[in-house]
Parts: C-alpha cells; sequence; structure tokens
C-alpha cells in the first residue's frame, strides 16, 4: 500500500513540477512548431488553440481532469494523440531495455562461472581482461562505445544488421543496441558479481565446505548463488533509472522508434503534450519495475 | 608515489591548453591545402571545412571539461542547500519523488522548458539533476552523524538548526563532499557529452562533434573512433584516479592497489 501512495505521489510530483516549469519558463512551443517568421495571428491562434493563452491554474486543473480520464492531449506536431504515441513506441524501448538486462545478467554470470572455476581464475590474461572491463565500461560514454560497436561489429565485420540500413526484424534490429545499452550495467554487475564471489570465499561456510571435500564450483553453486542473484537484482534495480536513460541515448544512435527517440523529438521541438507523457510513463515504469523486484528481493530473503 | 602519478597525469591534461594558437595555424594550412583524408599533417583528416578533426577533438574534450568543472562549482553549494532544506518532511518527499524520473530525462525536461540548447541551457541541464542526487547522498551520509554524541551534546546544549548544520554536520560532510564531488566532474562530463550527443548541449561540444563526425567514421573507418574512446577514457580515468586516491586518503585501510 505504502508503495503505491509512493508511486502516485512520485507522479503527481513530477508531472506538476513539469507542467509549471514548461508553462512558466521561456520557451514557448509556437516559435518551434510554426517557426520564427511565423505569423504573430497564426502563433496566437495556435496557443489558443492549445490552450497555451489560458491562465496557468486553469490549465492545470482541466490537464488534470484529462489525466484522470486517461487523456494526455495530442501532440503540437501531428496532433495525433500522445497516448497512441505511446503505445507505438513503448514496446520498442521495454523490449530493448529487457534485452540489455539478459545481456547484463549474462555477462555477469560468466565473471561468475570465472571466479569459481579456479585455472580459469588463475590464468593472468584473464584476470586483467576481468579487471579491466568494469572500468572500461563506466569510462565510455554510450555516444562513444555505440558507433564503436556499429564500426566494430556491423559495419567491419557485418556481424549485426543496421535498422537504419537493412531492413529486419525488429528483435534482430534491437540486438546491437541493446548490446551497447547493456555496457554500463555490466561493468557495475560484472564487478560486483566477482567481488561478491571472492568476498563469499572467505566465509566460515565456504571453508567448511571445501574442508569436506567438495569442490569450488560446487560450493558455489549451492551456498553462494542465491546471495550473488540477490546482489545482482538490487544493482540492476539501482541501474534501471540509467538504463532507461540510457535507451534514450542508444535509440538516437541506432536511429530506433522508441520512447528515447520520441521524447528527444519532443524536447528538440518542445512537444509539450508528448513530453509529459513520455516523462509521466518512464515515471510509472521505474516505479513498477522497483516494486516488483523489491517483492522479488522479499521472496529472495524468505519474508513474507 | 601514487599522487605523483596522480599530479603527472594532470599537468600532462595541460596539452590541452595551448590548443587555440594550434587551431589558429592549422587553419591557416588546412584552407591553404584542404584535404579530407588524414595525411602527416593532419593525423585524423580533416572536416569538409578543413578544420583538423584531432584538434577539434581535444578543444571540444577541454570545453566539455570546463562546462563539468563549472557545472560541479555550482552544484556541490546547492546539493547543500537543498539537503539543509530536506530537514523539512515536504521537501524530503519532493526530493524523493523527483528521484524517480531519470537524471537525463530531467534534464531534457529542463532545456525543453527553457527553450534554449546552448551553454546556459546545458549548465541548468547539469546543475539541478545533479544537486538533487547529491542532496540525497549528503542527506543519507548525514543520518548516522545525528546519532553520535557530540551532536546530542550540541542539541542539549541549545544550539539552532543552523549552527547544528554548519558546526557539526558540515565539517564531517566535507570530505564525503570532496569524494563525490570529484567523481561528478567525470560523471558531468559524459552527461554533457550525452546531451550534446543528443543536440540538447552546445555546438563546440564532444558529443556534437562525435554525432557530425559519426557518418565520417563510417565512411572512412579512421581510427578517429579510437583516439575519441582513448581521449574519453583517459580523462575519466584522471578523475576517477583523484577519486580513488581521496578515498584512501579518508579510509586508508581501503587503499587500492
Amino acid at each position: 500500500m505504502g508503495r503505491i501512495l509512493d508511486l502516485f505521489l512520485s507522479v503527481f510530483v513530477i508531472i506538476t513540477t513539469l507542467f509549471f516549469l514548461l508553462r512558466i519558463l521561456p520557451g514557448d512551443p509556437s516559435l518551434f512548431i510554426l517557426g520564427e517568421h511565423a505569423d504573430t495571428k497564426a502563433r496566437i491562434a495556435f496557443l489558443h488553440q492549445h490552450g497555451l493563452d489560458a491562465p496557468s491554474g486553469k490549465a492545470y486543473l482541466g490537464f488534470l481532469s484529462k489525466l484522470a480520464q486517461g487523456d494526455l492531449g495530442n501532440s503540437y506536431r501531428t496532433s495525433t494523440p500522445v497516448t497512441y504515441l505511446l503505445s507505438q513506441h513503448a514496446p520498442m524501448t521495454v523490449g530493448l531495455a529487457c534485452l540489455s538486462v539478459f545481456f547484463s545478467w549474462t555477462f555477469a554470470l560468466m565473471a561468475m562461472c570465472v571466479v569459481a572455476v579456479p585455472w580459469l581464475r588463475n590464468m593472468s590474461s584473464i584476470q586483467h581482461l576481468l579487471l579491466l572491463f568494469p572500468s572500461l565500461s563506466t569510462a565510455l560514454p554510450m555516444v562513444v562505445s555505440g558507433p564503436l560497436l556499429i564500426w566494430g561489429l556491423s559495419y567491419s565485420v557485418s556481424l549485426f544488421p543496421l535498422p537504419r540500413i537493412h531492413q529486419v526484424h525488429p528483435i534482430a534490429a534491437s540486438v546491437l543496441p541493446a548490446l551497447s545499452l547493456s555496457i554500463p550495467l555490466s561493468g557495475i554487475l560484472f564487478r560486483q558479481a566477482m567481488a561478491s564471489m571472492l568476498a563469499f570465499e572467505k566465509t566460515p561456510v565456504f571453508m567448511q565446505n571445501i574442508a569436506k571435500g567438495h569442490s569450488t564450483w560446487h560450493v558455489h553453486l549451492t551456498h553462494g548463488f542465491r546471495q550473488r542473484v540477490r546482489v545482482l537484482l538490487s544493482l540492476s534495480l539501482l541501474q534501471w533509472g540509467a538504463l532507461l536513460a540510457g535507451t534514450a541515448v542508444t535509440e538516437r544512435i541506432f536511429g530506433l522508434e522508441g520512447m528515447g527517440h520520441l521524447m528527444i523529438g519532443a524536447v528538440l521541438s518542445r512537444d509539450f503534450p508528448v513530453l509529459l507523457g513520455c516523462a509521466l510513463w518512464a515515471t510509472l515504469l521505474w516505479s513498477l519495475v522497483q516494486g516488483m523486484g523489491h517483492f522479488f528481493l522479499q521472496r529472495l530473503e524468505g519474508q513474507p | 608515489m601514487r599522487r605523483l602519478i596522480a599530479f603527472t597525469l594532470f599537468v600532462g591534461f595541460l596539452w590541452l591548453m595551448p590548443l587555440n594558437t594550434l587551431l589558429q595555424q592549422d587553419l591557416y594550412h588546412a584552407y591553404a591545402a584542404p584535404s579530407f583524408s588524414p595525411g602527416n599533417f593532419h593525423p585524423l583528416g580533416t572536416m569538409e571545412n578543413g578544420f583538423d578533426l584531432l584538434v577539434l577533438l581535444m578543444m571540444s574534450l577541454r570545453y566539455g571539461l570546463g562546462m563539468a568543472l563549472l557545472a560541479s562549482l555550482f552544484t556541490l553549494p546547492l546539493s547543500l542547500a537543498f539537503a539543509y532544506a530536506m530537514k523539512w518532511k515536504t521537501i524530503h518527499i519532493f526530493t524523493h519523488a523527483f528521484l524517480a524520473l531519470p537524471g537525463l530525462l530531467w534534464s531534457a525536461c529542463i532545456v525543453a522548458a527553457i527553450g534554449q540548447s546552448g551553454p546556459g541551457g546545458l549548465m541548468f541541464a547539469l546543475v539541478i539533476p545533479g544537486s538533487l542526487f547529491f542532496a540525497k547522498l549528503l542527506w543519507d551520509i548525514q543520518i548516522p552523524l545525528r546519532h553520535k554524541t557530540f551532536f546530542y551534546s550540541a542539541i542539549t546544549l541549545g544550539q539552532t538548526d543552523w549552527n547544528l548544520f554548519s558546526k557539526h554536520l558540515l565539517p564531517n560532510l566535507k570530505m564525503p563532499m570532496m569524494v563525490q564531488g570529484t567523481q561528478w566532474i567525470a560523471q558531468a562530463l559524459l552527461f554533457e557529452t550525452t546531451l550534446s550527443y543528443l543536440g540538447i548541449g552546445s555546438q563546440m561540444s564532444f558529443g556534437r562533434l562525435l554525432k557530425e563526425a559519426s557518418g565520417i567514421w563510417m565512411i572512412r573507418s579512421t581510427p578517429l573512433i579510437f583516439v575519441a574512446t582513448v581521449l574519453m577514457a583517459t580523462t575519466y580515468f584522471l578523475f576517477d584516479l583523484a577519486n580513488r586516491i581521496q578515498k584512501t586518503d579518508i579510509q586508508p585501510r581501503n587503499n587500492l592497489t
């Protein structure tokens, strides 16, 4: 119940703040939609048509009453209902984020496997690689790593198709973007998974089981796995916001028609209803994922 | 030894400084003999308008770094003010609620509201989400301090809220703030690059250059990608190193080898 209240509060605060910010601050959408040289009459008509000339309080109440009915208004640019635009663009972003979480978890599990197998862990080249990857992944923003991946895996080797150039299935087209999006999260999960595994090896539980004659791999799998999953899940939850923001960048780099692309387009053209809709969607998704994650964490910890 | 290395790296970073004169000389040569492909004089080649790509990359990185430093200077005092204001329940709840929207999306919304995407808008976009995040961080750090004996003693002596904050909490928050501030400079640089790439930032930024150059990369496959990667990673690692040194100074037991 508390979480649902938190969700409503977050949505209310963000929507209210954004609504008044967009109305009070001097960014005039008519200048961007109609152009700087537009006729004054046309601009006045535009402002009147979209209710931008109404007092802020009245407009806010109108917006809230429409929102309660599930109506987010129409786009200034295309006059398309915002809810329709969201329904068209959201699946791509959600799919991209889920695929990148999948890749990140795969990388983290690979790191855990390397740590659990002694002969693999003792190879110095593997050690250096393992230490370098997390640092490099946090040091490179997606605007650098994205084009680097395009150049390396798509342009030079032709391993992955590019959505802008090749006509491919959306899932196939989103593999490389998801890989690019997963790099920062992978680095964090990778580092934590390794650190957590190594810390587990110093615990009495681990030592007792090794003394009983069990293999390192077996002890990690039977006694340490649940704790590792909990750590990875907590970190994935903490990074969900960054992942969501990262989709905006990735979609822009790879030319995917997702929520991030829609939102940045709305920012550049001052399409306020679309911008508010995207912010509302992002907040709802963030809160939903946090709620689901906490539920699973409680289940993992054995709490009711 | 580690300090010496860090200092050398920081001094080495000054190679970015005399670029204005380099750019002028380069422009002269570039317009005298414009070339699009890499050569002896232009290791990465030139843009279509004759600008040397390597010099442009370095210039734009320096610009981004300047913006990040300036943003950090504004962010720290503002976050302190937010952290102090978080003692009021409403502001506390509001700050938590704000964090439900990712920082990058907040920045995008702020730029849209301001109506300009130049350096001024970019500064707002960096400072406001950063301050909110820092305020939350500072608030979390100061909670255990409020349960220490010295704090209870100060309350018993009847000190005002402001005195408690400025004389007892602030000195203890100084070092964590410095550590996080150093980290924030590196983060702000990445943030600024990303915003500029999306078209929200300044024309001179590293991100905008990457955006413009990305088409050229695909055609020429020059070492430009690798140079950009190395430049960005080096800059980040410099601040990361400074951050680690500060952490070691605070907690010598966390000495990182």
